[in-house]
């Protein structure tokens, strides 16, 4: 069909054009709001800037299609294939993006906000500054898979109160984003680059960040209970009143991280680097200790009761009102 | 003892026997006060308790010290003979003094043992004696086995404890507690209630709720809260509320700070429901369908007040309504209250400090919960140190409220009201002690050069009133100053956060900085064991130079940590509102043409701004617009050069809207109200409202500001509103040189910067 063919009829109020061959055309600038492209083969075609709102693309081929700037807010994209898509600046607000591919695709300061992903997949895609908040990622027993976001780059993206529990964001680059009071309960962030990301008040729980480099990381209030941080780099990350009850930390590099009044009971901190970290009124009971390295590790008021300690290198660690293993109360 | 040799013709064999063992209750500490006494007491009641067992044809195997063991073959002259020992004791006691009698608990078990002459073995006994050690003094606790076997053939009262965990004992052994008195009927329903909470399908929110209500702690942990004594929680829940319309305002009350109020509404009907057989019959009927209508009125009508409670509370409101830091003392009553930081004067004005008062006195019948509640909440506030010599005279002011109690009976039976603890510090003016030293550091406060300065610190912690007048400040008295600064900051600690606090703020910290340690210095006398911060502590410093060290030495571990800094400036939050009402390609194209020049729409171009992100491109963008007006240039000229300008003029308004209240303020107010609605989203079940993000920026509250103040601390609200009449506030331009430290001072995302400079 023509693009001029199919605007006039556009214009005479036909919106349903499934299952059309429509690849490569150019509908840049264009207004086709509520338009249905159901199963339509638009790999490649061009959409700069159009208006696509309530647009209806499920199951279409959106392959290397070029959607900068486009507005597809509350589109239905589920099952839309669109692989190696350029979504550079787009607006997908409250679309529905369920079992769509958008593995290697574009979506660079996209706004996302209120979407949903459920299944998505993301694979390698590009959502650098994107904002997510608010928007749906997660896995759902028997229904949904959780998203896929492996080796995502997620630099600066805003995922504040984004769902993403049991996603997978393995060797995905969150450096500098905001996932404060995120929900990543059960996601996989193994080898994720977090460096410097905002986890304040996000639910961790279960999660896994096996290697994961934590470094300046803002863990405040996190709840990480039963998080797996096995050989993760924490150093200087701030942990305050974070609750890590379970969790296991062997391993793990937490030179200087701020601890303060955070639960570590039960904890696996077997190998732990802690050198320096700043454990004041933090709570270690029955915390395995083995091998780790608390030397000059500020532990003021700590409570230490029944924790595993008799490997550990206390030599330097400021000790005084700590409750050590055994019940008594370190002096001085 | 006498007991022990019982000769019998048994020697030893198996059989099936009900066990009776009785242990006294704080034995071994009665025994360390008084022991001849004890001994006297012990032997006497145990003599008693041998001879009802031979009644009962029992037969005492052998005495612990301070109990029996005992052996009966029917198991209905066992449970006969435990009640009527409880009974005799009891009966023997109630004349006595609590000097001459003691306490026993009984334990019964049925089970299959090993008896020998004067000892009997086995699990069984093992139970009986830790079943013992779950009753209450004076009480009876029987094994279901023991039950099912009496149940018909004896007249008794029980109450199902359920299966209890005994120490030691592989299985749950589920026990009964035998009532003594019919009066006991109460603790009965209490029984009922626990059992029916319990296994509602609701029950593990049931208990977050109560234990909420109770403890003001959420806690969502599923062992922790399974582990709880659903019994005692519901007892205390009962304290507080003495009647079943109390209970239900508390509960809903408490239910209004959670996230999720719809669900928990439901799950405290359903507590209402069941705790209403608690209370005694006349006052029964709770009326769910009233409820969401007595409710929602709940706010203006606290409770049915007294008019002597009344009266209180306008006196109260009264007194509050003199200090000069009103302001402050309503807001933080106000967030306490409402769980809503309040900023903007009209709304607080609308509110009166009475009804404050009642609410607040409502909310927290007790000093003691007043106390923690202020505490916790003061801690989400980015002025802690400030809002905690607030909050001690909130709880100052707020003392014959609870004092009165004690005497007056008022409607309200609470528990024995909890002096608050600064009450020595209230009262201690009274004391000659702490006066005189008042008095003493008033006259060495005099002889201080830097008089004025002191006297200006100082009315401005304790009224929030920054005088400039020099006469004025001359005629205030500096010993009542002194007093007044003791009373609000009963600690030494607490004086000297606050002054570190207010210090940052004023626009010559160092200068202040000596002052305030000055001050401390003085100050010390009062606080015994409170140790002056050390390092300025041998040079009084007057000279400029050591106190500049001492605050830059602070500083830059305050900038790092400070939860002032931190939340405040967030590029987040304007990129958020940019998304909200521009198309984020158009915003970056205006941006990038505005900073490189047009941008063409040619191939290279494209690279050149997939190459940047928008956070990188505003961060340029505020880095080189130095004020207000030379953003609103360069982002409009940009537009006009668009080929479509009036779209891009648009989305120029949009960004400059979004980016305006960094220039203006020095900092982007969290309490945007679409960023408000986004703290709120809680995942998963935790239910806790978070009130630390929507709250720190509105506090920056300076509702005093004046020109000695540093602008980057200023209200947003207050500035908004009253921006262009007000006088003191700062020009823009002045405010505007704190940008670039905004800028570059935002910890969390500075690897972004660097990544972004790199690329």
């Amino acid at each position: 069909m023509e693009l001029s063919d199919l605007l006039l009829r556009y214009e005479a109020g036909e919106t349903n054009f499934r299952g059309e061959s429509l690849a490569g055309t150019d509908f840049s600038g264009t207004d086709l709001i509520g338009v249905d492209f159901q199963e339509c083969d638009l790999s490649g075609a061009l959409f700069v800037f159009s208006y696509l709102n309530r647009a209806n693309f499920s199951h279409a081929n959106l392959t290397k299609a070029r959607l900068c700037g486009a507005n597809l807010s509350q589109a239905d994209l589920l099952h839309t294939n669109l692989q190696d898509a350029d979504l550079h600046g787009a607006v997908l607000y409250g679309a529905d993006l369920r079992y769509a591919n958008l593995s290697l695709a574009n979506l660079l300061d996209a706004n996302l906000i209120s979407t949903d992903l459920r299944e998505v997949k993301l694979a390698g895609a590009n959502l650098q500054g994107a904002c997510l908040r608010g928007a749906n990622l997660r896995f759902e027993r028997r229904v949904y898979e959780g998203a896929d976001l492996r080796g995502a780059n997620l630099r600066n993206a805003d995922l504040r109160g984004a769902n993403l529990s049991g996603a997978d964001l393995s060797k995905a680059d969150l450096r500098g984003a905001n996932l404060q009071e995120a929900n990543l309960h059960e996601a996989n962030l193994n080898s994720a680059n977090l460096l410097g990301a905002s986890f304040r008040g996000a639910f961790l729980t279960d999660a896994r960040l096996e290697s994961a480099d934590l470094t300046s990381a803002d863990l405040f209030d996190g709840k990480l209970q039963r998080a797996d941080f096995s050989e993760a780099n924490l150093t200087q990350a701030n942990l305050s009143i974070a609750n890590l009850t379970d969790a296991k930390l062997s391993r793990a590099i937490l030179v200087r991280a701020k601890l303060k009044q955070a639960r570590l009971n039960r904890a696996d901190l077997s190998r732990a680097d802690l050198r320096w970290a700043e454990l004041e009124e933090a709570m270690l009971v029955e915390a395995y200790l083995g091998r780790a390295d608390l030397r000059f590790a500020n532990l003021t008021n700590a409570n230490l009761v029944n924790a595993e300690t008799s490997s550990a290198n206390l030599s330097g660690a400021t000790l005084s009102g700590t409750t050590m293993a055994d019940g008594s109360i370190h002096e001085g | 003892m006498e007991t022990n040799t019982q000769s019998s013709e048994l020697r030893g064999h198996r059989t099936l026997a009900t066990v009776v063992f009785t242990d006294c209750v704080g034995f071994s500490a009665r025994m360390s006060r008084d022991e001849d006494h004890t001994l006297d007491l012990i032997r006497r009641d145990l003599k008693l308790m041998q001879k009802v067992c031979e009644k009962y044809e029992g037969r005492v195997l052998k005495s612990t010290g301070d109990g029996l063991l005992m052996y009966f073959i029917s198991a209905i002259r066992a449970v006969k003979c435990a009640l009527e020992i409880q009974e005799k004791i009891g009966e023997a006691t109630a004349v006595l003094s609590e000097r001459d009698s003691l306490k026993h608990r009984i334990g019964v078990h049925l089970a299959d043992m090993f008896i020998t002459d004067t000892d009997v073995m086995g699990n069984g006994v093992n139970i009986a004696a830790r079943l013992q050690a779950e009753a209450d003094p004076g009480g009876i606790i029987i094994s279901q086995t023991v039950y099912d076997v009496v149940k018909n053939g004896l007249q008794i009262t029980t109450q199902f404890l359920g299966p209890r965990k005994l120490k030691n004992i592989d299985e749950v052994v589920p026990a009964y507690k035998v009532l003594l008195h019919p009066e006991e009927e109460p603790q009965d329903s209490l029984g009922l209630v626990v059992e029916n909470l319990q296994n509602n399908k609701n029950q593990l929110r049931i208990r977050k709720l109560i234990y909420y209500a109770c403890k003001n702690v959420w806690e969502s942990d599923t062992n922790s809260l399974n582990s709880l004594d659903l019994h005692g929680l519901l007892q205390d829940l009962v304290k507080l509320a003495p009647n079943p319309n109390q209970l239900q305002n508390f509960l809903h009350s408490a239910v209004k700070t959670l996230s999720k109020p719809a669900e928990y509404g439901a799950i405290a009907n359903l507590i209402l429901a069941e705790a209403g057989r608690l209370y005694p019959a006349t006052s029964t009927p709770v009326e769910l369908d009233g409820s969401t209508t007595q409710v929602t009125a709940h706010r203006e009508m606290p409770h049915v007040v007294s008019p002597e409670a009344e009266t209180l509370y306008s006196r109260v409101a009264q007194t509050i309504e003199r200090s000069s830091n009103l302001s402050r003392i309503k807001k933080l009553c106000y967030y306490v209250c409402r769980n809503k930081w309040e900023s903007n004067p009209d709304q607080l004005n609308a509110v009166s400090m009475t009804t404050l008062v009642a609410e607040a006195h409502h909310l927290f019948p007790t000093a003691e919960r007043l106390q923690t509640t202020l505490d916790r909440f003061v801690q989400t506030l980015s002025k802690s140190a400030e809002y905690q010599l607030v909050a001690n005279t909130i709880l100052q002011q707020f003392y014959p409220l609870y004092h009165s109690q004690a005497e007056a009976p008022a409607s309200h039976t609470m528990q024995s009201p909890a002096l608050p603890p600064q009450e020595p510090a209230a009262s201690a003016p009274v004391e000659p002690d702490p006066s005189q030293i008042c008095r003493e550091v008033g006259t060495a406060l005099e002889q201080e050069q830097n008089l004025l300065r002191i006297k200006k610190l100082m009315l401005y912690l304790c009224d929030r009133r920054w005088e400039n007048n020099a006469s004025a400040l001359n005629n205030l008295n500096t010993e009542s100053l002194v007093r007044q600064l003791y009373q609000i900051a009963p600690a030494g600690k607490q004086l000297e956060e606050a002054l570190g606090s207010v210090v940052r703020t004023l626009s010559k910290p160092a200068e202040y900085g000596a002052i305030a340690h000055t001050i401390l210095r003085h100050m010390t006398p009062l606080y015994p064991g409170y140790e002056l911060p050390a390092a300025p502590a041998e040079a009084p410093p007057p000279a400029a130079e050591s106190s500049v060290a001492e605050m830059s030495a602070t500083q830059p571990a305050g900038s790092h940590q400070t939860p002032v800094a931190e939340p405040l400036f967030s590029l987040f939050d304007a990129r958020l509102d940019i998304m909200r009402n521009a198309n984020p390609l158009c915003a970056k194209i205006l941006l990038f043409s505005a900073l490189r020049g047009e941008f063409t729409f040619s191939y290279q171009d494209w690279l050149n701004l997939k190459a940047i992100d928008l956070d990188g491109l505003l961060r340029e963008t505020l880095n080189q617009c130095r004020s207000y007006t030379d953003l609103e240039d360069l982002l409009y000229r940009a537009a006009r050069k668009q080929p479509n300008p009036d779209e891009y003029v648009h989305t120029a308004t949009r960004l400059i809207k979004s980016l305006r209240f960094f220039y203006v303020h020095g900092s982007i107010p969290v309490t945007v109200p679409p960023l408000v609605e986004d703290t709120d989203i809680t995942p998963v079940d935790n239910s806790e409202t978070r009130m630390a993000e929507s709250t720190p920026t509105a506090l920056q509250g300076l509702d005093e500001m004046t020109c000695q103040l540093a602008n980057r601390y200023s209200n947003p609200d207050v500035a908004d509103l009253s921006g262009k009449t007000q006088p003191d506030v700062p020009p823009v331009s002045e405010a505007i040189a704190t940008s670039d430290w905004l800028v570059s001072s935002n910890p969390p995302s500075d690897p972004g910067v660097a990544n972004n400079g790199a690329e």
